[in-house]
């Protein structure tokens, strides 16, 4: 009851400034990020009403179907040989594994163009905070299953999700519970499932975990499903944190949920996740009070923060880097394109995100351990391919010539052919090269060059990517003149305002403004054309705007939220 | 005080990326000069490791041609090359017939060996003994960074190359996994840049990483979200540094031999410009796969063996006479061998040990460890004679000069560098 008020009088946000800033700030990290005009509309709507939305119940939608793989086992197939057998078993394998990548597929469909964005980032939470990895877990039915308990449960008990989780398939499978028996234990799942599921390191001791891994004996799996084998199970006399008793694991759940760490170290990873900031332990101790209160459902937790000022405070409003799951999404929501889930979910992987697979148990280091100077770049890339900016004839005809030739024409020196000796580059040149000035040639390839380089191989999943996209004839749909002009926006100033502000999740800063505004004045002049005049056109003003939003998207702002 | 640990909140707040994200500006102006000798107990200057894994479990046993023992012949059928076949290294072994530019560098005492590498327990899931090779640990995978990783942060931590790990490929192993240190990644160098649509674009690109003077003067005050535009335009502005010096090493690079035509060629090759262009690249990551050959195996280890000679061939010969010929140990591994009972379809089964490889000019040349019996096996397989972490120990403590212990514990008694 007390809660309820309290998330009532936070919800009426009476003293709160609610502009686009906190909207888009909002809508960025409870969802995917949203467009200019959504913002303006949720300011519109108000607060309350737009969490409200956030929390509206989806309508029904059909949860996929997949096959429940079976191995072919030899035993029972003793009439085959050894080759017929290993077609069988290399075709489910391989069912298998088309499988995973439909889920994740799917999963992402979900997250770029469902109505639920709040649900999607929750199962996303749980998914890097329950963490298994296909890595390990290869068959597809334990792992949908998996995440059809996330799903479930996104926005609502984290107890149903902490006792379901103890008997999931591929968590025992992961965690090796599956070799815990009685007399010969395996603390694995025990020890994650205090330091990172339930309790946070420091708040049990080793013998804890020893006697929590004996009350975990037994659960294992069967057929790829949950299987209770009672002989396994050690029944004897247990002491967990202080209770004593024939502990099984529903037990050993009933005793972490009631240690003060628990809702302290799910409240501090919800408000982590959230927020991209550690907070403070205040904050910690309010917001695990409002889950216990709220007997362990998150969605009175999210509301109270949502409806927080702390949330938008100046410190983490627009400050958190993006996940590669959510730069994509975001950007192809921004976008508003159609992208291929193939592209989102191979282009995750690319940036070092593989959904299903984090790195370890802890899931995936979030905010600026994501950007390296590839993946940095890999994000433009990503960014032009799904704006088709970046073309597969284009990539593959600098990567088929011997690369580093190209490089040479990059940096203006000469091309080399494999007789030629090293001494024609400069130190000079080398130098401004590392120093990053423009020295470019704008020399074009004389047929004679071309015909002495090379062909190498363009290869790497980046090319391979480029590859299947050409494949599929995908041309992106998107009609940015239109865009701008129903913006408003006839200057070059409200050219680039319209498109960074619908383009970046942050406010872009003036510097920023001013440079895109000076590339659009440079692109009409080489064209001759008239300022304003020439979006009503948008045979060639489209092309233009296209290579714009690649650029924004690229810029160290768009990987910000 | 909540039960976050320091780690939780410098991973929240990206604190821990800082060192790397934040590169020096200054660094992109100083001359590409060889670091200057260290003191006594620094990691040895200008020193590099590539290391090739052979995914899938290579049949080290055709590899490594037991040819003197009797129980090969025994055991295989279908995928046993004959000793006319074989290019012997002494009475009891030789090497697989493709196997010729490594007899060569065998010959030259550029190459060992380690016989029966592996670990106790041996797990034939490709996935868990992955991670047990990335990790140099038995258990797998745990939350820190894979062996390369932790090999970085302790030995080269405050070394300022950018390209300092670099895995050439598409996906790192977990083994260069590090969030102090990541590994750069990339297919080709030529796959490393920021690909505009136009190359005026390419410029924009550049410029959007100029800072303005005054957000230079100290970040207090600052929002969250200006902070981390500052600090992500120098990435930028290192990235395209990179990207160029990465692309110009390539472009400088005139290969004095002639690599395959495939993808571990090329994949070499760029390894050996990256390298000779001295960037202060510490370990190249490589990868090739194909290894796991259940059924038909003879026709397809014959390639993959005549693929890994050509390519690690032409890598040592474009290094010869190079300064760096002297610096680079390459290290070749597998996750298990195979088993050594040939199966029903012409090939072989998950097994456990098998030899590493090891090359480079600083090599301790020949055989290192206990050539495993083919008859006293565990469970079928050979058994583990040294431990893979010996061989990881050697190139910590011997190749790198840098204690051995935090990184993959205590394995004396094995010097691959002499």
């Amino acid at each position: 009851m007390l809660a309820n008020c309290l998330v009532l009088l936070a919800a009426c946000g009476v003293d709160q400034p609610w502009t686009a800033k906190e909207a888009e700030h909002l809508l960025n990290r409870a969802a995917f990020g949203a467009s200019a005009v959504e913002v303006r509309a949720a300011v519109e709507r108000g607060r309350a009403a737009t969490i409200e939305q956030l929390f509206a119940p989806s309508p029904p939608q059909d949860p996929p179907w997949f096959e429940r793989v079976v191995l072919p086992e030899r035993k029972k197939l003793r009439e085959l040989s050894d080759d017929e057998f290993q077609v069988l078993e290399r075709a489910a394998r391989e069912t298998d594994r088309r499988q995973l990548v439909e889920l994740w597929n799917w999963w992402l469909q979900r997250m770029a163009c469902g109505v639920d964005p709040l649900r999607e980032r929750m199962v996303l939470f749980w998914h890097g905070h329950f963490t298994t990895s296909t890595d390990k877990v290869t068959r597809s039915w334990p792992v949908v299953q998996q995440h059809r308990l996330l799903r479930e449960h996104a926005l609502g008990s984290y107890e149903a999700l902490l006792r379901g989780i103890i008997a999931d398939a591929a968590m025992l499978t992961y965690l090796d519970n599956t070799n815990n028996r009685r007399g010969r234990p395996n603390e694995n799942l025990a020890r994650e499932l205090m330091e990172l599921f339930s309790l946070g390191q420091g708040n049990y001791v080793e013998a804890d975990v020893k006697e929590a891994a004996r009350a975990l004996t037994g659960r294992t799996t069967r057929n790829n499903e949950y299987y209770f084998d009672a002989g396994a199970h050690d029944a004897g006399e247990k002491s967990v944190l202080g209770t004593k008793g024939k502990l099984d694991g529903e037990q050993l759940v009933d005793i972490l949920l009631a240690q003060d760490a628990c809702p302290r170290w799910i409240a501090g990873r919800l408000l982590t996740w959230f927020e991209g900031a550690p907070p403070s332990s205040e904050r910690v101790e309010h917001y695990a009070r409002l889950l216990e209160d709220s007997g362990w459902r998150v969605e009175p937790v999210l509301r109270a923060l949502f409806a927080d000022p702390e949330f938008y405070r100046d410190e983490i409003v627009g400050a958190r880097v993006t996940s590669p799951v959510d730069y994509l999404v975001g950007s192809a929501r921004r976008l508003r394109l159609e992208v291929p889930s193939f592209v989102l979910n191979g282009g995750a992987i690319l940036l070092g995100q593989k959904l299903g697979a984090p790195p370890t148990v802890k899931g995936w280091d979030e905010g600026l351990p994501w950007i390296t100077t590839s993946t940095l770049m890999q994000r433009g890339n990503l960014a032009g391919l799904m704006l088709g900016t970046v073309t597969l004839d284009q990539v593959v005809s600098q990567a088929d010539l011997v690369a580093g030739n190209m490089a040479r024409l990059d940096a203006g020196l000469p091309a080399q052919s494999a007789d030629d000796s090293m001494g024609s580059a400069s130190d000079d040149s080398m130098a401004e090269f590392a120093m990053g000035s423009s020295s470019m040639s704008e020399e074009p390839m004389s047929a004679e060059r071309l015909k002495g380089l090379k062909p190498g191989k363009a290869n790497g999943a980046a090319i391979a990517l480029l590859r299947r996209l050409d494949s599929t004839g995908y041309l992106p749909r998107a009609n940015f003149t239109a865009r701008v002009r129903a913006a408003g926006a006839a200057s070059d100033a409200e050219v680039a305002d319209a498109l960074l502000d619908d383009l970046l999740a942050i406010p872009a800063p003036a510097e920023t403004r001013e440079r895109m505004r000076l590339y659009l004045a440079r692109e009409r002049a080489d064209r001759d054309l008239r300022e304003g005049a020439w979006l009503e056109d948008d045979q060639t003003s489209e092309r233009i705007l296209r290579r714009v939003a690649h650029l924004i998207l690229s810029l160290p702002e768009a990987q910000l939220h | 005080m909540t039960s976050f640990d320091r780690r939780t909140f410098l991973a929240a707040t990206g604190a821990l990326a800082v060192a790397q994200a934040l590169p020096a500006r200054a660094r992109a102006e100083e001359p590409r000069a060889e670091p200057a000798a260290r003191a006594a107990g620094r990691p040895h200057p200008g020193r590099a490791l590539v290391l090739l894994q052979l995914t899938g479990g290579n049949d080290g046993l055709s590899m490594v041609v037991p040819h003197g023992d009797d129980a090969y012949g025994r055991a295989r059928a279908a995928t046993r090359i004959q000793p006319n076949e074989l290019l012997a290294l002494d009475e009891h072994r030789g090497l697989h017939p493709a196997l010729k530019e490594l007899r060569g560098l065998w010959d030259a005492g550029a190459m060992a060996i380690v016989e029966g590498c592996g670990y106790p327990g041996p797990n034939r899931s490709h996935f868990k003994s992955y991670d047990i090779w990335h990790n140099a640990d038995v258990r797998g995978r745990d939350k820190r960074s894979g062996w390369v990783g932790r090999l970085a942060e302790q030995a080269f931590g405050d070394e300022p190359s950018t390209e300092l790990v670099v895995h050439v490929g598409s996906t790192a192993p977990f083994a260069v996994y590090s969030t102090v240190r990541p590994p750069l990644v990339f297919a080709t160098p030529a796959t490393y840049k920021w690909t505009g649509a136009e190359t005026s674009d390419l410029e924009s690109y550049r410029r959007a990483a100029q800072l303005d003077t005054d957000r230079l003067q100290g970040l207090e005050g600052k929002s969250g979200s200006e902070r981390a535009i500052v600090r992500l335009r120098e990435v930028l502005a290192e990235a395209n540094a990179s990207s160029a010096r990465v692309r110009l090493a390539a472009a400088r690079h005139v290969a004095r031999a002639k690599y395959p035509d495939d993808e571990l060629g090329e994949s070499f090759r760029n390894a050996a410009a990256l390298l000779d262009a001295r960037l202060g690249t510490r370990v190249v990551s490589l990868e090739t796969g194909g290894f796991d050959t259940h059924s038909n195996q003879r026709a397809a280890h014959d390639r993959l063996m005549a693929r890994l000679d050509g390519a690690i061939g032409a890598f040592f010969a474009d290094l010869k006479g190079r300064s760096i010929e002297r610096d680079v140990l390459l290290v070749v591994y597998s996750e298990f061998g195979r088993r050594v009972q040939e199966n029903g379809s012409r090939g072989t089964d998950h097994g456990a040990a098998a030899p590493v490889l090891v090359f480079g000019r600083g090599v301790r040349a020949g055989l290192h460890g206990r050539h495993p019996s083919l008859v006293d096996l565990e469970g079928g397989d050979l058994a583990c004679t040294t431990d893979f972490r010996s061989v990881y120990a050697s190139i910590a403590r011997d190749w790198f000069g840098t204690d051995p212990k935090p990184i993959v514990g205590e394995w004396p008694g094995l010097s691959l560098v002499g």
